[in-house]
């Protein structure tokens, strides 16, 4: 049985009207068919031509007619499982289940002056043990916790941080692309046999090149799923109107949906919608805008409508700390995705944008994932619930009803407690020391590193982890993407007692 | 002769008041303005103003202020097509074109400078941007046949790395050194170090300007470097580093000559790079 998730007991939330997404629909499909896209990739332009698109070598354009968008968006499964290490992590993905993962981050960041800085080995091993710990963590997004970490050259950031997820916990892995990156993650999938979900990223406007086209044939021949995604910035890539750049992402990732299919029909794929508002004075993107809330809500919208599995990207704040405005910015993300009926959504250790990750803003985040999961739930309406005839034996005061056996089971079947929240009252407070969430953040990482640890590989997939790294290693040293003075501090970094933990 | 927009009430036709009109009565003093009424009586004000006006053009020697202006207009407001237009205009009407490029200068200045104060916004930058590159060939090609030569401060190259496909920051730092007097060549993103090579040996810039947002792109900085020395090219440009994934550490340790965080500063990096 699947991991749980948080289920969505009511009718997603909608925000356009039958006809605003009929609309968004034709407007899709004459981009797709009369501007089309540029796809830099040969075998893929002819896999198209084949199957009835028209393509123009010269300018790599792919023009692909309605009948096909729609056969494709009806080949891709509407839900679909995914493999993890342990069976009770697998996924379900799709229907009103709603998935949450971890957030990527390029650096940590200095809990006392928030500057960001690269982790160490053991921080990034340490971070995936908390993040494997905590119950709204239902998977893992690629490049998590860290793109890197201290004593990696950059070419082996995506495999070692898919290295240390497999590791150190049992939950559902996806990976990104670089520089041929996905043969030796999916190699590492197959030797400890679980199933990962690979990435198609799309360039707006209109654009793939080759290395993402090379990466969806390697996912979807592989009969692994995907991941399609774009990652435009309204104003700037994509229309400033949200249902220009509504249209325009949903062109991007159903062009990489039909290639999916057209590869191998039946592709697992799971869109996602990653849209911010440009800040117009930096560039910017608002990542944590109510704009991308508004994009999010109408996308999934329209993706139900096709009935493909949406994952509304990342609530990245724009905020450099765990502060009021991270809070608002994760929080309008995080309620209306689920609200919206996005499948999934990447949420915790976010610190700023995708440049910072930290494991207490993990926890902070698990107390907000769990907030929302409640909220999805619902109400729960049976006689037991309505308690008619509870109120009508507690009565007026002096009734109450907090002897009742009906308070004792019900109220923990009904609240979500937050672990890490400031609930005290003043006097309390005062007398704990003026604790905020962030000190309890705290304890319950100290806690979590005490007492938690993920089951461990077998000997045997640990030596085959360690051998398709050295052969990526091999690979890239081959290729020239690293220097000498690289290799010399990724061997250093590999001489610990402990390795490869720290 | 310089007009502001004023209605007439006497009359109405496509070409009615203003430039033309004073040319008309007014160039030609008592007599001129005597003899234009007199036909104006016969043949209607819409057509004698024209046909006067045209005359008067064929025969003056004359520098159209007001081409500058609508060039200018034409930057700020993102008008490319007018912008070109107004170049050739330019041209045909022999207005010297230092100094057309000069206001074109001005103008792009005035929506950096805004930009800098929270006045413009980065459409306004990237919007004059295109409106100048679209005006600007026409007006090099003029001082190439007339065989003069301007001065800009510097000559950069600039693009995003290989692998990489961040715009934004790239085309902000290439419009901010432009506004400042820069002739910059942008070589696009998703740009091989062998790409970047050949836009030094093209263009001979004194400044390789190269960005890169990701952690896993950041290397292909190094790359372009070992490459210009390889092509014994390095001493010949100085090369300066931006983006999200670039530090003051990593700059150091590729080797490049600068780095900064943000766009403005860029522009300081590069006039200190060319010593000025």
């Amino acid at each position: 049985m699947a991991l749980k998730g948080f289920t969505r007991n009511f009718k997603p939330l909608q925000i356009l009207t039958e006809e605003e997404v009929e609309a968004i629909h034709r407007g899709t499909l004459e981009v797709l068919w009369v501007t089309g896209v540029r796809v830099e990739h040969k075998r893929a332009l002819e896999l198209f031509e084949r199957n009835g698109c028209k393509v123009d070598y010269d300018e790599m354009r792919v023009r692909i007619p309605p009948a096909l968008v729609e056969e494709c968006l009806r080949k891709a499964p509407s839900s679909f499982p995914a493999q993890a290490r342990d069976g009770k992590n697998s996924l379900m993905v799709g229907g009103n289940i709603f998935y949450l993962a971890v957030a990527p981050g390029t650096k940590t960041v200095d809990v006392d002056t928030w500057e960001p800085r690269v982790a160490t080995r053991k921080e990034n091993y340490d971070t995936v043990t908390v993040l494997d710990a905590l119950p709204t963590v239902h998977f893992f997004s690629p490049y998590t916790p860290y793109f890197g970490f201290e004593g990696i050259p950059p070419c082996m950031a995506m495999l070692e941080s898919l290295a240390a997820r497999i590791r150190n916990s049992t939950k559902f892995q996806c990976v990104g692309f670089s520089n041929d990156s996905e043969i030796f993650a999916i190699k590492m999938a197959q030797a400890v046999g679980i199933e990962i979900l690979g990435t198609c990223a799309w360039a707006p406007p209109l654009t793939v090149y080759r290395d993402a086209v090379e990466s969806t044939f390697r996912f979807a021949e592989a009969g692994l799923p995907i991941r399609v995604i774009s990652g435009q910035v309204m104003g700037g890539t994509a229309p400033a109107t949200i249902a220009g750049g509504t249209i325009a992402n949903n062109a991007e990732v159903i062009a990489g949906l039909v290639l999916a299919q057209l590869i191998n029909p039946g592709t697992r794929v799971l869109v996602k919608d990653f849209s911010s508002p440009m800040n117009m004075n930096t560039g910017a993107p608002g990542f944590g805008s109510i704009e991308a809330c508004l994009h999010n809500a109408a996308s999934n919208q329209v993706f139900q409508k096709y009935g493909v599995p949406i994952d509304n990207a990342t609530c990245y704040p724009n905020s450099k700390m765990p502060d009021y405005q991270c809070g608002y910015e994760k929080a309008f993300r995080v309620l209306v995705a689920g609200l919206s009926g996005a499948s999934t959504l990447l949420l915790h250790g976010s610190v700023h944008g995708e440049l910072t990750h930290h494991p207490l803003q993990a926890i902070l985040d698990d107390d907000l994932a769990g907030m929302v999961g409640r909220f999805l739930e619902g109400v729960e309406v049976n006689d037991e619930t309505l308690a008619v005839n509870l109120i009508e034996e507690v009565g007026p005061i002096p009734g109450h009803f907090l002897n009742k056996g009906h308070t004792r089971k019900w109220w923990k079947l009904e609240q979500f407690v937050p672990k890490s929240a400031d609930r005290l009252t003043y006097p309390e407070w005062m007398k704990a020391g003026k604790k905020s969430s962030l000190d309890y953040a705290r304890e319950r990482m100290k806690e979590i590193l005490a007492t938690h640890k993920a089951t461990s590989l077998t000997p045997s997939q640990e030596e085959d982890i360690e051998r398709i790294l050295e052969e990526a290693r091999k690979y890239y040293k081959e290729r020239g993407l690293m220097s000498q003075e690289e290799i010399a501090t990724y061997r250093r970094s590999m001489k610990s007692a402990n390795y490869p933990y720290e | 002769m310089v007009n502001r927009v004023k209605p007439h009430t006497e009359y109405t036709g496509d070409i009615e008041s203003g430039l033309m009109k004073m040319m008309t009565i007014g160039l030609g003093k008592h007599r001129g303005a005597l003899t234009a009424h007199k036909y104006a009586v016969q043949y209607g004000y819409q057509s004698v103003i024209p046909s006067i006006a045209r005359e008067i053009l064929r025969k003056g020697g004359y520098m159209g202020v007001e081409v500058l202006e609508d060039l200018k207009k034409a930057i700020v407001g993102y008008d490319s097509e007018g912008a070109a237009s107004l170049a050739r205009k330019a041209v045909q009407e022999k207005i010297d074109p230092i100094k057309v490029l000069d206001a074109m200068t001005v103008a792009i200045r005035q929506v950096g400078d805004g930009f800098g104060k929270g006045e413009f916004f980065l459409p306004d930058l990237v919007g004059a941007a295109d409106a100048m590159s679209a005006a600007a060939p026409i007006i090099e090609e003029e001082i190439k046949r007339i065989g003069i030569s301007r001065e800009s401060l510097g000559t950069v190259v600039i693009g995003t790395v290989y692998g990489d496909i961040h715009t934004i920051g790239k085309t902000m730092v290439a419009t901010l050194l432009t506004a400042d007097g820069f002739q910059v060549y942008d070589v696009g993103i998703n740009v091989t170090a062998e790409k970047f090579v050949e836009g030094v040996k093209k263009y001979k810039p004194d400044i390789l300007a190269m960005s890169a947002l990701l952690t896993m792109t950041a290397p292909e900085q190094r790359k372009v470097i070992e490459t210009l020395k390889k092509e014994g090219l390095r001493d010949k440009v100085k090369v300066m580093v931006g983006g999200g994934a670039i530090t003051q550490e990593f700059a150091d340790s590729i080797g490049a000559d600068g780095y900064d965080p943000t766009a403005p500063g860029a522009v300081k990096l590069a006039r200190k790079l060319i010593g000025g």
